[in-house]
């Protein structure tokens, strides 16, 4: 039983943005993310703001410049299944192939799946946690074999919980903010939150504001891409560890690229150390070791998830071993 | 709507080719029609006009004196129509299945999160809600037991004051030859502590019904549940009632594998009929309140060690076994009893000393699931057979077959096996199929980072009651009016197709076809008492009875044509599909003209059946005797697993699964095999990946994105072979096949993934984090095999 | 506040008076009577409700009614004709794809939106297709065999 609340369809991004900055206010696009939350009890919603008749918001296309535009309500199928973005982004359909079930994936959209609130059992359960408003974080001291081992800054341990964000950091895409004061561009890396800075929000979006597209930018030429989700089950389930690549490589050395881990911090976590231990070297065993190494050097892991500093070197090694073959 | 109708099953079978019915057959199940075609109607998919939804305010702590209650906000809610608290129950208010010691409404403390303590009437959903909310519970928290073994030690805080044993639900002990004395006399003895999980049921229906009361009085419950007879007993004595006054009705459940052996939420309903004005009133429970309310696999502790000789003949094993019942008795007892009677698998073992202890905490509760106690000491015994294989350096099937039980070998508790057995031609099968073959091949052919193992397990599983409590049927067969046939089912179907199969056996032995059958499903008011769906009873206790009660109609409509045909006897007479033919001269009477010469009492035809018990009195006490120690009847298996791990996530993935059954003839293969595909998957999502995350008492995995059941994605190629060596006390000679599946998986599981990578996990489910884990600290692990 | 919609399902459109916070599941058990789509979990992690929306898989648990309006709905009901069997519904009945049979509904309108879109599928990508779809009794061999079976069926139609 979802909680009573007005239900507007607004006809424009503008119309849309009044009523989100109203008291309680609530976007919804795909739903599979808010539905559940109200349902769970973890936020209420007096006015839930439909952006489904936005068809700007739809569509994925190329830029003239040759990157992509994403329009926030693609489906997570849509962009899965896009001849550019399997052509050029394989990264990204990778991850988009690993979103929760083929029915979620043909509902939930990508703006949704950037913007979805963190799946940690005490936030979603009965706790008020510090996430919400509360005073603790019960996972620190609870049970916490899915929780972070990057960025906790000692308030909140959760994960982010999105398969797409990571990669979309590593291809360095921007994120399309709109509002009151008009569009601004965010860098998606700039895009979420650490609990440091603060616990209560996942993303820079402010009161009023939505997202309504993502932008790809041009590919660079030699540059290979991946995801590796590594899950209990097939479906469904939410990352234990997973990697996002995005490599340049040439002449056999990685000349820039990104390495961005899911699972492993309250936002997707770019791993500079690994950047930088590969950029500029060729991907031989020897790099491709000490880079693994390197990614989890200063990790830390909490009293139930030491498991996921092997996991993470493991699949680090694994993924870039494939990159390398190529 | 209003006027429900609790219809006969008989319209739906013409899309069926016409034949006769006949055993050994795969004929498609009988219920497949409405239920493809969404027209089945479960109790969740009873409503009705002028409907009241009541729902359940939830303790939502483990342990607390309940002080007070404060719903006066709640009553204020537009659309309410009654809260009622234990106060408004005149009964005991007292449920259980042997232990009556849980409360409807809690009265005095709550004593676990899913206590119920008040219960909301109202007009629609969204009241119901609003109201739920704003009952107060005045609670005094009390310090908890979270841990069985912590449970039983002094000083422990009790679960329930009054009982004289402390947090003690059942103390069991057997003894047979020495006992433990015998460990001097073995020459290798191999030791482990092994820990299982809480499993969920995870029925795709959660707890559902709908109720109302009549004018007359009667009180009416439809529900999804495994036990019709019992619940209208436990209905009327928790509320006070005439249990004739009350009526249960069971549609087919929308799964339950013994989440529904006992009361959900019948009681609740009646209640809420009897305080809702003469309107009909609907209980659904939604995911989350099913997995803190509802029942659970008994997490358990057991400590095993098993000696052998040198030459691998089983001598002594000592057992103790520490299974944690939650709050309440259930069936915690029983399942406790049938760990111990099982904990020493299929095997001979001379000497044994196994001592059991179910306790009292205040974690979900435990109670029956497929396998009832036998899955968890399975698990055990078969993991420490293969690390007494591989002490000895014995191939892990010879050990097997060499201590395998045969009929009239005894058990490890001392009960005489008389019932047929066909473990060793399980054992045997398994051994000649490729999969065990070319293991080795197999192992060597993985790719990087990988590594194979091939794993295996035999088991056992006893069914029905035991010696005590009487596991009877009442079948009944009607010849109807219009010249039909039509069964009234005593036992529900949950799923496994028993309700199909006895179609199949009256078909069979009346000559009919499916679309001259119809089927009534269990209701207290129409059909005869017959027991539980449970205990890998169904088919083989009422299929008896029905066999007895379609032969007596048999042979009455075969002598009442044969009085019309003025035949010699009903030996010239044949029933063929809608009719009886005079074999002599070919002439037919159709049944719906012969009907025509019956009286009303003689189209009815019932028969009793009570199923045998052990004649053994192997010297355990009357108490756990009556928690129904020893067993007579038993279904074998012997399964393999073929796993492949990955060294740098830590994943087991079942790559192949073979299980070699002996459930006796089977009457229909198709069903049959369901049975064992279902049981399998069970039983792999309890070695792999069902992990159910209990933070003092309370459940953190309540859906299903966090308690992971296996997808058609995560179950692999199954292979299912059966042996199917005769029962003669069965009927057709058949054995119950609803729960021996499910034992093989995580012990084959995990004795594949010890062979793979020479180290043992002995806590389940067997996840890539604790396998990683124990990958990772190799060398510092304490027992390795 | 109620409000009135329209919903098209199985071909036929529905007047009714709804609240925008319920479900098109909601509406469709409570209020059209079409009890044949399930209700498993409520939270999309099971795909008991699983319907077609302009012929594309979908849970109505976590879809809102009002954003149905406009869409042709599918539900369990609406898939055979005239009383005979759709192809997929045989061959579940005869190799046997459903045990207690609650989650068949979903599975079965799953099975049609994976073969209106890939009509001849390999046994891997029918299991991928249908991995957003729990069955607790049958271990999914069955059903798979099923949707195979359908396949082919279907196949022979054309």
């Amino acid at each position: 039983m979802l909680p009573n609340f007005k239900y507007v369809r607004p006809g424009s991004v503008e119309e849309a943005i009044d009523h989100l900055t109203s008291e309680g206010a609530r976007v919804h696009a795909g739903g599979t993310d808010l539905l559940g939350c109200l349902r769970d009890n973890v936020f209420g919603a007096l006015k839930v703001v439909s952006i489904n008749a936005l068809d700007d918001l739809r569509g994925i296309r190329q830029t003239p410049d040759r990157g992509v535009r994403i329009g926030a309500l693609a489906t997570i199928t849509q962009v899965e299944n896009h001849e550019l973005i399997n052509e050029r982004y394989k990264g990204l359909a990778m991850g988009a192939s690993e979103v929760a079930s083929p029915q979620l994936r043909n509902q939930g959209t990508i703006g949704g799946n950037i913007c979805q609130k963190p799946r940690c059992w005490y936030y979603r359960g009965e706790f008020h946690c510090i996430r919400k408003g509360g005073n603790l974080c019960y996972a620190f001291g609870g049970e916490n074999q899915f929780h972070c081992i990057f960025g906790s800054d000692k308030k909140c341990c959760i994960v982010h919980p999105s398969d797409i964000a990571p990669a979309l950091v590593a291809f360095d895409a921007r994120v399309r903010v709109s509002g009151h004061k008009g569009d601004r561009l965010v860098p998606i890396e700039k895009f979420y939150v650490l609990p440091g800075e603060d616990v209560e929000r996942e993303t820079v979006l402010e009161a009023g504001e939505i997202v309504t597209e993502i932008i790809l930018p041009p590919i660079i030429e030699g540059t290979r891409s991946s995801y590796r989700k590594v899950r209990a089950r097939r479906s469904w389930d939410f990352a234990l560890a997973g990697v996002a690549l995005a490599l340049v490589l040439k002449g056999g050395k990685v000349e820039s690229g990104r390495v961005v881990l899911s699972g492993a911090a309250p936002v997707p976590w770019r791993s500079h150390t690994v950047e930088k231990v590969i950029i500029g070297q060729k991907l031989d065993s020897k790099t491709i070791t000490r880079a693994a190494e390197t990614a989890v050097h200063n990790a830390e892991p909490l009293a139930k998830n030491s498991y996921k500093i092997p996991l993470f070197k493991a699949i680090i090694e694994e993924e870039l071993t494939k990159i390398a073959i190529g | 709507m209003n006027d429900q109708n609790f219809d006969n099953k008989n319209t739906s079978f013409s899309y069926l080719e016409s034949r006769p019915l006949h055993i050994g057959a795969s004929v498609p199940r009988l219920d497949a029609y409405e239920k493809v075609t969404g027209k089945e109607k479960y109790a969740a998919d009873y409503y009705g006009e002028n409907l009241v939804w009541a729902g359940v305010k939830r303790a939502g702590v483990p342990h607390a004196v309940l002080r007070g209650i404060d719903f006066s906000s709640a009553v204020k809610v537009p659309g309410i129509v009654r809260v009622l608290t234990h106060e408004d129950i005149t009964g005991s208010n007292r449920q259980g299945v042997i232990r009556k010691d849980q409360p409807v409404l809690v009265n005095d403390k709550a004593r676990h999160c899913g206590d119920a303590i008040a219960l909301v009437l109202a007009d629609n959903k969204e009241s119901l809600k609003e109201a739920l909310d704003l009952i107060v519970c005045d609670f005094e928290p009390l310090p908890g037991v979270f841990d069985s073994e912590q449970g039983l030690r002094n000083g422990a805080a009790l679960v329930h004051e009054d009982n004289a044993d402390g947090n003690r639900l059942l103390k069991g002990e057997i003894k047979t030859g020495s006992g433990s004395d015998a460990y001097k006399e073995c020459d290798v003895i191999v030791e482990a502590c092994f820990q299982t999980q809480s499993q969920e049921h995870a029925y795709l229906e959660t707890e559902a019904g709908w109720a109302r009361l009549l004018a007359n009085g009667k009180l009416e419950i439809v529900c999804s549940t495994q036990t019709p007879f019992r619940d209208r007993m436990e209905v009327a004595e928790a509320l006070g009632l005439d249990p004739t006054l009350v009526r249960i009705i069971a549609p087919y459940p929308g799964g339950a594998f013994g989440g529904k052996d006992g009361v959900t939420v019948q009681t609740l309903l009646g209640l809420a009929a009897l305080h809702s004005g003469g309107r009909p009133v609907k209980m659904w429970w939604n995911r989350e309140e099913s997995f803190v309310s509802g029942t659970k696999r008994h997490a358990a502790l057991m400590y095993y060690q098993l000696g052998a000789k040198a030459d691998g003949t089983l001598h002594f094993l000592d057992v103790r076994l520490y299974f944690d019942t939650g709050p309440y008795d259930h069936l915690g007892g029983v399942v406790l009893t049938l760990a111990l009677e099982h904990a020493g698998g299929p095997y001979r073992i001379p000497n044994a000393q196994l001592t059991g202890w179910a306790v009292y905490t205040n974690n979900p509760i435990g109670g029956a699931f497929r396998g009832f106690g036998v899955t968890q000491v399975t698990a055990a015994v078969e993991q420490v057979m293969d690390m007494l294989a591989q002490k000895l350096g014995m191939d892990p099937v010879k050990l097997r077959l060499k201590n395998a039980t045969k009929r009239g070998d005894r058990s490890c508790v001392g009960k005489t096996m008389v019932c047929s057995n066909g473990l060793v031609e399980c054992l045997e099968t398994l051994s000649k199929h490729d999969l065990w073959k070319q293991a080795d091949d197999w192992k060597s052919s993985a790719g990087p980072f990988k590594r194979r193992g091939v794993g295996i397990a035999a088991a056992m599983q006893g069914s029905g009651y035991g010696p005590v409590v009487p596991d009877y049927a009442n079948a009944k067969v009607e010849l109807t009016s219009d010249g039909k046939i039509r069964v009234y089912c005593g036992v529900v179907d949950m799923g496994q197709g028993n309700a199909s199969t006895n179609l199949q056996i009256a078909g069979s032995i009346l000559g009919q076809e499916s679309g001259q059958m119809e089927l009534v499903l269990p209701d207290t008011d129409r059909t005869l008492p017959s027991g539980s769906a449970s205990a890998s009873r169904c088919t083989y206790t009422f299929g008896n009875a029905l066999i007895g009660a379609a032969e007596t109609l048999k042979q009455r409509i075969l002598q009442r044509a044969a009085d019309l045909f003025m035949a010699s006897g009903p030996h010239e007479m044949a029933l063929i599909p809608g009719s009886v033919r005079h074999l002599p001269t070919g002439r037919e009477v159709p049944l719906f003209r012969l009907v025509k010469f019956f009286q009303d009492s003689e189209r009815i035809a019932v028969h009793h059946f009570r199923a045998p018990v052990a004649a053994d009195n192997i010297g355990v006490s009357p108490e756990i005797k009556l928690h129904g120690l020893p067993h007579t009847l038993f279904s074998f298996g012997a399964c393999l697993a073929a796993v492949e791990v990955d060294e740098l996530t830590g994943a087991a993935e079942v790559k192949r699964f073979l299980a070699v059954s002996d459930c006796g003839k089977v009457l229909n293969p198709q069903i049959y095999q369901q049975q064992i595909h279902g049981g399998i998957a069970q039983g792999l999502g309890y070695a792999l990946s069902e992990k159910l995350e209990v933070e003092k008492g309370r459940i953190l995995t309540t859906g299903f994105s966090t308690y992971i059941i296996p997808t058609a994605s995560d179950v692999p190629e199954i292979d299912s072979i059966a042996v199917e060596i005769y029962e003669p006390t069965g009927p057709f000679g058949l054995k119950g096949v609803g729960e021996i599946a499910t034992n093989g998986p995580l012990p084959a599981v995990a004795n594949a993934v010890a062979d793979a990578l020479g180290i043992r996990v002995f806590e389940s489910p067997l996840t890539a984090e604790r396998i990683l884990e124990a990958f990772a600290s190799n060398g510092r692990q304490e027992s390795s095999i | 506040m109620k409000q009135a919609i329209a919903l098209t399902v199985n071909g036929d459109v529905y007047e009714v008076l709804i609240s925008p916070n319920q479900t098109l599941l909601e509406v469709l058990r409570d209020k059209l009577g079409l009890t044949g789509t399930k209700k498993g979990c409520d939270l999309g992690a099971c795909g008991a409700c699983s319907v077609l929306l302009d012929g594309e898989a979908y849970l109505s648990c976590l879809m809102l009614a009002v954003d149905a309006v406009g869409k042709e709905i599918v539900t369990i009901e609406g898939l055979s004709e005239g009383g005979d069997l759709h192809p997929i519904q045989k061959s579940f009945v005869e190799l046997g794809g459903l045990q207690c049979g609650f989650c068949t509904p979903g599975i079965v309108m799953t099975a049609k939106a994976i073969l209106d879109e890939e009509p001849q599928p390999t046994e891997e990508s029918v299991k991928k297709k249908m991995a957003g779809n729990l069955c607790r009794c049958t271990g999914y061999k069955k059903v798979i065999e099923s949707v195979m079976s359908a396949s082919g069926r279907m196949g022979g139609k054309q």
